[in-house]
């Protein structure tokens, strides 16, 4: 009897292009099911942190994935009805923030300390915040620019007027994305390192 | 001596701080004149004083009703003027937003894709217009005749709405 040993890096079924659309699939399924879920609740959305998880965790490319899917479908299939093409072609950017964001901080000293297990992630918790609050800044100011972009004689006015209608929205998106990023994504960071899901080295992009 | 994660990234931190920062007070500045917009809508010299405002509640069945009110507290916004005319069903969403969603009038509710879109003339084209504010932000410095019409819409595009008068003009800037 012949036994053969076959050994698989956990890298290396990361790789995989199966593993690669899996992944982008789960966190597709993950952010459309908490959206749906959470309809009720105006411009509060764990959606943004997730995409903001698969690019910091996976690589840019995966979290451009995660992000572009899950705006498309919910721009498409939502409670209060698709969504004009202009809205959906400038929400699909702006969730692109949330991959930059995560893309730009892994492999920096964030994901390190996270992995190292020191006692400082009270401080990481504030730089995930505060990172979290920057891109959803970015993505409100994009967004509301673009609600406003067909209904107003000028661009800056579509901006500044865009801006301050869409505020009390924006105050409820970063404000809850501020807790999100602060109490969701490092609790998630930690539990893919202790499974081995993630090192700040492992690169699938 | 250990040199936590703050002291090692010392320009790091100092930056994003800063930016925080300058997030924090733009959008509260954004925010804080977005109120100050709907309270002062009514400056000094109009407060105490009424307006005329006419209100058009198109059922979509080819039902329709013209309410003409001439006695209107200036500072009302036209939520409270709805409320005032009809019986209103609506969801309220505290602060920030602090707005009602309306889900019925006179006893028809929003169901499936049918929904009251709120319509407003714009003086200027002499047009309709679908507003892009809800009924509480609406205050009647701007607009004197205004719409509720329920229809279904499969886009939340509203320039692929139909106005709630058949035929009539309708904008999409005002």
């Amino acid at each position: 009897m012949t036994i053969t040993t076959v050994t698989t890096s956990r890298a290396s079924v990361l790789n995989r292009p199966s593993t690669k659309v899996l992944i982008v699939a789960v966190f597709t399924a993950l952010s459309l099911a908490t959206d749906y879920a959470m309809t009720g609740f105006q411009n509060i959305k764990v959606m943004d942190t997730l995409v903001f998880l698969a690019a910091f965790l996976f690589g840019f490319r995966l979290g451009i994935g995660v992000a572009l899917l899950t705006r498309f479908i919910y721009g498409l299939v939502n409670p209060l009805g698709p969504a004009d093409p202009i809205t959906l072609l400038f929400v699909m950017i702006g969730e692109c923030f949330f991959v930059i964001a995560g893309a730009g901080l892994r492999g920096t000293f964030v994901g390190s300390t996270f992995l190292r297990g020191s006692r400082e992630y009270e401080r990481l918790t504030i730089v995930l915040s505060l990172v979290g609050l920057l891109a959803t800044f970015a993505f409100d100011v994009l967004t509301n620019f673009a609600s406003l972009l067909l209904k107003t004689s000028s661009l800056y006015q579509a901006l500044v007027v865009g801006n301050i209608v869409g505020a009390p929205f924006a105050v409820a998106h970063e404000a809850s994305n501020a807790l999100f990023f602060a109490f969701v994504a490092p609790a998630m960071i930690v539990s893919a390192a202790r499974l081995g899901l993630w090192s700040p080295r492992s690169d699938l992009a | 001596m250990k040199v936590g994660v703050l002291g090692e990234h010392k320009a790091f931190f100092s930056i994003l701080f800063l930016v925080a920062a300058v997030i924090i007070a733009a959008e509260g500045s954004a925010y804080y004149y977005y109120q100050q917009s709907l309270g002062t809508a009514c400056l000094n010299p109009c407060k105490g004083s009424v307006v005329s405002v006419e209100t058009l509640i198109n059922y979509g069945n080819r039902t329709s009703q013209w309410i003409n009110k001439t006695n209107i507290p200036s500072n009302w916004n036209f939520y409270d003027l709805t409320n005032n005319i009809t019986k209103v069903q609506a969801t309220y969403y505290g602060p920030p937003t602090s707005e009602h969603l309306v889900t019925g009038i006179n006893g028809v509710h929003s169901n499936g894709q049918y929904f009251w879109s709120l319509w407003a003339v714009c003086q200027k084209s002499n047009a309709w217009i679908a507003t892009s504010v809800g009924a509480d932000a609406i205050h009647f410095t701007t607009y004197h005749t205004l719409a509720w019409f329920y229809q279904a819409a499969n886009s939340q595009d509203s320039s692929n709405w139909n106005p709630p008068v058949s035929g009539a003009a309708k904008v999409t800037v005002c």
